[in-house]
């Protein structure tokens, strides 16, 4: 179960009032303890007290009784009286001279305590009563006290002396209730006498008799809110009593009196107590709302921060230093949080090295643009040779010149116009269209500006661009498909080598197919269902006049797309790299082609394409003798053509490759010779066999004497350096003438043949040396 | 009274462990009475602590009582009063004889006595009073001043031979002892102050030296005298 928390301010009054309960508490509980301690010392000092004032009282009176007794006693007609042993005399004289002193009591004994005569006249006494008085007269002028007829006495005996002495007199002062109450009134508490049946003799206090016993003084209980606490404080106090008649007295404090002061004084704590504590309470509410108030702003504040709102805030000056100093903290940390947002934001939405915006954020910001509908022109630009310049002059070069490039593209900002830095050296401008104003012109513009030369450093340095355009909605109203389309029309843009290039419809659809048209491709190579076969073109040896050489030519043929053009598929493959699987497929059909017609006798040599990529490839070579071991074909039946361009590249792998296959005995031949940019003085030193000179010469040859100019002097040229030379594209018979005077060494064309199947070449072979025999 | 009492128990437990020796003794004595007619018997009087006792009062209470040969006396004996005392305090008499209470004080005295033997009064009176007190019964007078009631005097009324101890406690008598019994008194003691303790010799012992008894009596504490106390009471 999940423990509710505490609020600070239910703990602030939960403290505050606690203290101020405890506090009470602790003070009542002292102030009843001290007070319960002083009342019982009181108590005790005033039991002191009374059983001091009490003994005193009884001295008092026993000096009252002996001055008054011995009076009596001295008296000659008492004695006279005594004398006479006549007891209604002695009764009388008792009586008389009893009422003299004011004694309640008067007896007349013999020397042996044999009762003569008493002042009362019924009065007797029992053996333990005159056992009792035989140890008052053993002490003489001592008081006593005694239970005598039910009365309880202070009693003295004293003798009668005439001279010596001849009997005792009793003198006795009762203690009734009217003593109890003069004694009450002298010592403050209750006095009790009980007999040694604790039975009541006499009290002051004012109870049923039946009920006052000394177990009543003991355990009578007052009823209270915290169970019940004893009426009275008693002390037994020991008395001058003859053994035989103990008595018992009992001083007895009433403590209602006292409870009454205390319960009024723990009545008015608890009442101070409680108004603190509601006082406690309230103020430490208040405190508590107080501070509770700013932390609940700043609750609000930390709420609004992490929405993103970082609203200044201002402490109020009601605040306490503190509550102010983290407000202000907050305060600066939200404006610092703001700030470091700010930063990553645009971090997060710029080319950190340019800082204009990057791919991600600019196709948001192309969308955003775009939606209000207005035409607009998007231009993917890309830097030609960049990796090279960076090559040359180095990475920080190379990243001055982007921020060169991007100060320049804001330079010549206009109005509207947003531009983006993607990967490298690609950039992207939005630029707007005036209506009916006309797209090429203002690319056109817009290239010539960027074209200017940029300074970076002490360098001036002349870029050239290949720029890719699409138009908005023209091309497309999804403003994504504008994005790729404009990447698109730059990827045609580099590969066709063009300044400008526009997205052409279809383009992207195209490109989907050449997707599909590559999973095909690799399909077709790991199933190797005869989609794939070769082709074979016939090249004639114009010096000898006969067929000794083919060109391997692969064709696809796919189930549903049906015949997909070489050009097409090879140049997928060159691009998703499975050229070289491709390539390896090529080399073992053709050898095995060349291993069964070998077997039936014809021994011919077959030329196979090979792509740079091939030739730069490090397995290649070993595929290649892999398969010529396995079909054992040796490499003097084997030329390798790579296309002028490819030769180019200039890759120092790929030629040391080629000058091993050549030492191999493989022949090199250098395809599509005359439209590429090689050099002669690059050419002579490759690898080089044979020149295959670039159809586009040779077609019209007959017609074009321009053609024939060049085909003469590559021929000658060609043989000076070594090299065979072979014409492609011969359509006629007279080109054949020219090429036959020129001193050409192989044709090949569709004069001669169109490629075809291996057994279709075996056929058409036949029926050709029937024809030219 | 009951010291006494105790004393004699004490005794006669004593001889009850010689109850043999007691018969001897008994068979002795009366040798020695047929001689007893013509010694006088010896009694030693003691306090419980073996103190010899003076003026104690020894009188012979015989079995024939016309043996008493009193001897009559006219002249009344004199019991001053000086400095609040009576001089003697104590004096013998005999049956018959008077005591005149002269007051030599330059204060006067108001004598009396409720003594059984004599009951009288001489109300407050200076000098010599004009008749002397007689004393025709026997007994143990306790006379008194009325007014000052230190004072206290004693007469012993003798019927036949008594006598008084002297400093040694000592006193003797002709006597039987076999057959008369004496009664023995004190001021002081501790008995009834008229009572006189009569006693049978024949229980009493003899001396070691066989010529003389010891009698034991518990007597009191003289007064003090002249003390604050006694002239205004208990101190407060």
């Amino acid at each position: 179960m999940l423990k509710q928390k505490t609020s600070l301010r239910q703990g602030i009054v939960l403290l505050c009032a606690g203290l101020v309960l405890v506090t009470s508490v602790v003070i009542q509980g002292w102030s009843w303890w001290s007070s319960s301690q002083f009342n019982k010392r009181q108590l005790a000092a005033s039991i002191d007290n009374a059983q001091n004032v009490f003994e005193q009282y009884t001295k008092e009176k026993e000096k009252l009784l002996t001055t008054a007794a011995r009076v009596l006693t001295a008296d000659f007609g008492f004695k006279q009286a005594v004398t006479t042993r006549d007891e209604e005399t002695i009764a009388s004289v008792l009586l008389n001279h009893g009422q003299r002193i004011d004694a309640d009591l008067m007896l007349l004994t013999d020397l042996q305590g044999q009762l003569i005569s008493s002042s009362i006249s019924t009065f007797s006494l029992d053996a333990r009563q005159s056992a009792s008085l035989n140890i008052l007269l053993n002490e003489p002028s001592k008081t006593h006290f005694m239970i005598l007829q039910n009365t309880l006495y202070q009693v003295l005996a004293l003798s009668v002396n005439a001279p010596r002495p001849i009997a005792y007199t009793i003198v006795g002062y009762e203690i009734d209730s009217e003593v109890a109450d003069e004694l009450k009134l002298l010592t403050g508490l209750d006095i009790s006498f009980f007999n040694d049946m604790d039975k009541l003799i006499t009290s002051s206090i004012k109870v049923t008799d039946d009920i006052l016993t000394p177990h009543y003084l003991t355990s009578k209980a007052l009823p209270w809110i915290f169970g019940s606490r004893p009426a009275f404080d008693n002390r037994q106090v020991v008395i001058d009593t003859t053994k035989k008649h103990p008595i018992k007295l009992f001083l007895t404090a009433d403590l209602s009196s006292t409870y009454e002061e205390y319960d009024s004084l723990l009545l008015s704590i608890t009442v101070i107590a409680s108004l603190i504590m509601l006082a406690a309470i309230l103020l430490s509410g208040l405190f508590a709302k107080n501070l509770t108030k700013p932390l609940y702003q700043l609750v609000d504040l930390s709420k609004a921060f992490s929405k993103g709102q970082y609203a200044n805030i201002v402490s109020d000056k009601k605040m306490s230093q503190e509550i102010s100093t983290l407000f202000d903290a907050f305060s600066e940390m939200g404006k610092a949080i703001d700030t470091r947002e700010s930063q990553i934001l645009y971090q997060s939405q710029h080319d950190t090295l340019t800082g204009l915006y990057n791919r991600h954020t600019f196709r948001q910001v192309i969308t955003d643009t775009l939606i209000n509908g207005h035409q607009h022109l998007l231009i993917a630009i890309n830097v030609r040779g960049f990796s090279n310049l960076n090559e040359i002059l180095g990475i920080e070069i190379g990243d001055r010149c982007l921020k060169a490039l991007a100060q320049r593209l804001l330079d010549i900002n206009k109005d509207g116009w947003q531009h983006a830095r993607l990967d490298g050296d690609v950039f992207l401008s939005l630029i707007p269209l005036e209506e009916n104003a006309h797209a090429d012109r203002c690319v056109q513009d817009f290239m010539a500006s960027l074209a200017k030369p940029l300074h970076v450093d002490s360098l001036e340095l002349n870029l050239k661009f290949w720029a890719g355009a699409s138009i908005y909605p023209k091309d497309s109203d999804d403003p994504k498909a504008v994005f790729r389309r404009a990447m698109i029309a730059l990827d045609y843009a580099e590969t066709e080598n063009k300044p400008i290039r526009y997205y052409h419809a279809g383009e992207e659809e195209a490109r989907h197919q050449h997707l599909s048209i590559i999973e095909a491709l690799r399909s077709a190579l790991s199933l190797d269902d005869g989609q794939l076969y070769m082709n074979y073109q016939p090249k004639l040896n114009l010096k000898t006049g006969k067929i000794d050489k083919v060109e391997a030519l692969i064709r696809w043929k796919h189930p549903e797309l049906g015949f997909i053009s070489p050009e097409i598929f090879i140049s997928y493959a060159e691009q998703t790299g499975i050229i070289f699987d491709l390539t390896a497929w090529v080399i073992d059909t053709v050898l095995k082609q060349l291993s069964d017609w070998q077997q039936d006798g014809l021994f011919i040599d077959a030329a196979i394409n090979i792509s740079a990529q091939d030739i730069s490839h490090p397995d290649f070579h070993m595929n290649l003798k892999k398969a010529s071991i396995k079909h054992q074909i040796s490499p003097e039946y084997i030329t390798l053509e790579v296309t002028e361009r490819d030769l180019m590249q200039d890759e120092v792998q790929a030629i040391a490759l080629l000058i091993e296959l050549k030492e191999k005995g493989y022949t090199i031949s250098v395809d599509d010779y005359g439209i590429g940019q090689s050099s002669l003085a690059k050419l002579k030193q490759l690898p080089v066999d044979e020149l295959k000179i670039d159809k586009s010469f040779i077609m019209e040859l007959n017609i074009s004497e321009s053609d024939q100019i060049i085909v003469g002097s590559t021929i000658s040229l060609g043989h000076r350096l070594g090299l065979s030379v072979v014409a492609e594209g011969l359509e006629n018979n007279d080109s054949l003438d020219i090429l036959k005077n020129m001193g050409c060494d192989h044709i090949q064309g569709y004069f001669l043949s169109r490629p075809m199947t291996s057994e279709a070449f075996i056929e058409w072979l036949g029926s050709y040396y029937q024809k030219n025999v | 009274m009951t010291i006494l009492k105790v004393n004699s128990t004490l005794i006669n437990n004593k001889w009850s462990r010689f109850f043999k020796f007691k018969i001897a003794l008994i068979l002795t004595s009366l040798c020695f009475s047929q001689l007893a007619q013509a010694a006088p018997v010896q009694i030693y009087v003691n306090d419980i602590n073996d103190q010899p006792l003076q003026n104690a009062v020894i009188e012979v209470i015989r079995q024939n009582a016309s043996l008493d040969a009193l001897p009559v006396s006219s002249a009344p004996v004199v019991m001053d009063q000086v400095n609040k005392r009576f001089l003697p305090d104590l004096i013998l008499i005999h049956q018959g004889q008077s005591v005149v209470f002269p007051n030599s004080d330059n204060i006067r005295h108001h004598v009396y006595s409720f003594s059984k033997a004599k009951t009288f009064e001489l109300k407050l009176y200076a000098g010599t009073p004009k008749k002397p007190i007689e004393f025709e019964n026997n007994g143990v007078v306790i006379v008194g001043c009325n007014i000052h009631d230190s004072m206290v005097g004693s007469i012993y009324v003798a019927k036949s031979s008594a006598m008084m101890t002297d400093e040694k406690g000592k006193v003797s008598l002709d006597f039987d002892p076999m057959n008369d019994k004496i009664s023995i008194w004190h001021p002081l003691q501790k008995n009834s102050p008229e009572e006189r303790k009569i006693i049978d010799l024949k229980d009493y012992p003899l001396s070691a030296n066989k010529e003389s008894y010891i009698i034991s009596i518990d007597i009191n504490e003289p007064a003090p005298r002249d003390t604050f106390e006694d002239t205004f009471g208990d101190t407060y």
